[in-house]
């Protein structure tokens, strides 16, 4: 494979009327969404998945990747100008946004981060489809013992989604991995925990967990709290960068993408840990570090660079090996999987033109939210005063219709109530929900995989156990996975994120 | 507080799990049968429900709880009522009368008036209908 077989392969399939409508489609409703505080870009790819089964499977993919490309870089717009971060990762571009914003020059500060966010993603591109493939082959030689390695690798995810407490994160993710048993057992085909129910035969349908537990779960949250939104109060103006500075911001917007692309492709760590790494980087070395916090461009563009490109990380991960790096990549996997495609090495040798395909259509998504992103920005903020009441109430209708049009089921959308309720009373308890649709993601996998390689030693435990750390490749997972378990009390104990002394007092 | 009520959940769950686990074929192949691997979690997620029952414990013991601001469920309830009415009527009648009764009163619910639920419900449904039906042919109910 050449170079340029790397985006040649697959762009014919990228200038398909509807995959170029899907992927400009979803670069929009991600940017609408990122932007409405409150509205997260988990639930409105959880939400959208079913509504593109009508799609050839590229457009449908590619128009929940321009959700999640355009969803990261839209919560930088409330953020700059109510100072109300739209996703959590765009909290870091609000310290120094908002101050842009109260001195009138909102319209700069969306500028700049569109640029940088647009810089970070195309960047982040470029690393994914040069990577993933020599990833891919490499995993090409696993054996089960191997499989199963990085399924407990992707379960990592976990200790950085306990929204503060691991032990909640690992319960949650326990919980998920015993409803992913529901169905039939891989290896016997008998039926375990369906209580002579047939539409349980087939297990838990992720998408339907995903629906209730983002869906509704997000909205019973926001209406308990009563979320108001504060009113755009300035027109936009000088949203292009002038060339100067963006030639002077350059330097830093490569830096922070390079931060992005590397934290992203760690299973968990995510957007929000990467802009704040990129930020606090950016601090230490800047000429002029008195100025961050205080409405720097230089804060803004390392926040941003460093949040969008994290998405090409994040899905190096997921194409290559299978194993989703957020909870996005999470569902986007799921997604693939109703297509009749399976992330993971064997995508890359049987669907490679698909591969290319979604290479090139994320460059596309891109320059889309570039565009979108500079055009738009005076709707995306009449947008944000919008009252959420129609947004939250077409949202509810969906996640019905969604959840029925999996599998034309009136038992999944009981189910997927269900799931939606509980979800709600895990919040009221702190029980974080994203671990238990990673875990019912990961679950069958895990399982299937753990159980042939036991069948390949015969139930011998101990042997199994000494397979999994005689093997290079899986004893080096294990050791990546367990330093990834591990990082969270590290992190406690030595305070590792003080070492950038943020000035909270400027926001 | 919460915690602690998770816990006491979580094993309670994990009780019914196992026992119901309990009642699979048994193999003397650890690979062939189905129970060990559920029954295996479930032990793992005893631990740490007890793990998190003890922690909430010596949190109360450290620091007394404080009362905590009364939050208003009813909202969220009613809305959760009207999906569980969705449901029944979608069961039970057609999907464009079930969608337009579910959106005006999940809209009035949200703070709308009724005549403004009214427009938005009516427009909704038919978007929806032609949209989804029609133009995505996403099966509609």
């Amino acid at each position: 494979m050449t170079f340029f077989q790397l985006y040649t392969e697959g762009l014919p399939l990228i200038l398909q009327p509807d995959v170029l409508l899907m992927t400009v489609g979803g670069v929009f409703m991600g940017i609408t969404i990122g932007a409405l505080p409150g509205l997260t870009v988990t639930m409105a790819v959880a939400i959208l998945v079913p509504l593109t089964y009508g799609f050839s499977p590229l457009a449908g993919i590619l128009g929940l990747i321009g959700i999640y490309c355009g969803g990261n870089y839209g919560g930088s717009v409330s953020a700059i100008l109510v100072n109300v971060p739209g996703t959590p990762s765009a909290v870091m571009t609000g310290l120094d946004g908002y101050p842009l914003t109260l001195k009138g020059q909102a319209g700069k500060a969306i500028g700049n981060a569109t640029i940088a966010s647009f810089i970070g993603g195309f960047l982040s591109v470029i690393v994914l489809s040069l990577v993933s493939p020599v990833v891919a082959k490499i995993a090409l030689g696993f054996t089960s013992a191997e499989f199963f390695a990085i399924g407990i690798l992707g379960l990592s995810l976990i200790a950085y989604l306990g929204e503060g407490s691991f032990l909640k994160g690992l319960i949650s993710g326990i919980l998920g991995l015993v409803l992913a048993t529901v169905g039939s057992d891989p290896i016997m085909g008998y039926p375990r925990f369906t209580f002579s129910q047939a539409d349980l035969f087939e297990g838990i349908p992720f998408i339907i967990a995903m629906i209730g537990l983002f869906g509704v779960t997000e909205i019973l949250v926001q209406v308990e709290k009563g979320d108001h939104l504060k009113k755009v109060s300035q027109a936009l103006k000088n949203i292009l960068p002038e060339l100067k500075t963006l030639l002077k911001l350059f330097p830093t917007i490569v830096r922070s993408s390079v931060i992005g692309v590397i934290i992203g492709a760690v299973p968990g760590a995510g957007g929000t840990i990467a802009s704040i790494v990129s930020y606090g980087q950016q601090k230490r070395i800047s000429k002029h570090p008195e100025k961050m916090g205080k409405g720097s461009l230089e804060g803004i563009a390392a926040a941003e660079a460093a949040n969008n490109s994290c998405t090409g990380g994040a899905m190096l991960t997921m194409l290559s090996l299978g194993i989703p790096g957020d909870a996005v990549t999470g569902i986007l996997i799921g997604a693939l999987m109703i297509h009749g495609l399976r992330p993971g090495p064997i995508l890359f040798k049987e669907n490679f033109e698909m591969v290319s395909a979604i290479f090139v259509g994320m460059f596309f998504a891109n320059i889309c939210m570039l565009v979108i992103g500079l055009a738009g920005a005076p709707l995306f903020a009449r947008l944000i005063s919008m009252p959420k009441r129609f947004l939250n109430a077409a949202i509810l209708a969906f996640a019905v219709i969604g959840s029925y049009s999996v599998r034309n089921s009136f038992f999944d959308i009981g189910l997927m109530l269900a799931f939606g309720f509980g979800g709600f009373l895990m919040h009221k308890v702190s029980l974080p929900r994203t671990p238990i649709v990673l875990a019912l993601i990961l679950g069958p996998f895990i399982e299937d995989n753990l159980r042939r390689s036991l069948l390949l030693v015969r139930g011998d435990v101990p042997l199994f156990i000494h397979t999994l750390f005689t093997r290079p490749i899986s004893l080096f997972i294990l050791v990546f996975t367990i330093f990834l378990f591990i990082f969270p009390f590290i992190r406690q104990k030595i305070k590792l994120f003080q070492w950038f002394n943020f000035d909270n007092n400027s926001r | 507080m919460k915690d602690i009520l998770t816990g006491i959940f979580c094993i309670v769950f994990s009780l019914f799990v196992f026992v119901t686990a309990s009642t699979f074929p048994q193999s003397p192949k650890i690979y062939n049968s189905p129970a060990v691997y559920p029954q295996s979690l479930i032990i793992l997620l005893i631990f740490l429900a007890l793990t998190l029952i003890v922690s909430g414990i010596l949190q109360i013991r450290k620091k007394p709880p404080h009362v905590q601001k009364p939050t208003n469920l009813s909202k969220p309830l009613w809305i959760f009522a009207t999906l569980v009415g969705y449901l029944f009527l979608l069961s039970n009648v057609n999907f464009v009368i079930a969608t337009f009764v579910f959106l005006i009163v999940i809209y009035r619910l949200l703070g709308g008036t009724w005549i403004a639920g009214a427009v938005f419900s009516v427009l909704l449904t038919v978007g929806e209908f032609i949209v989804f039906g029609f133009v995505l042919k996403v099966p509609l109910p």
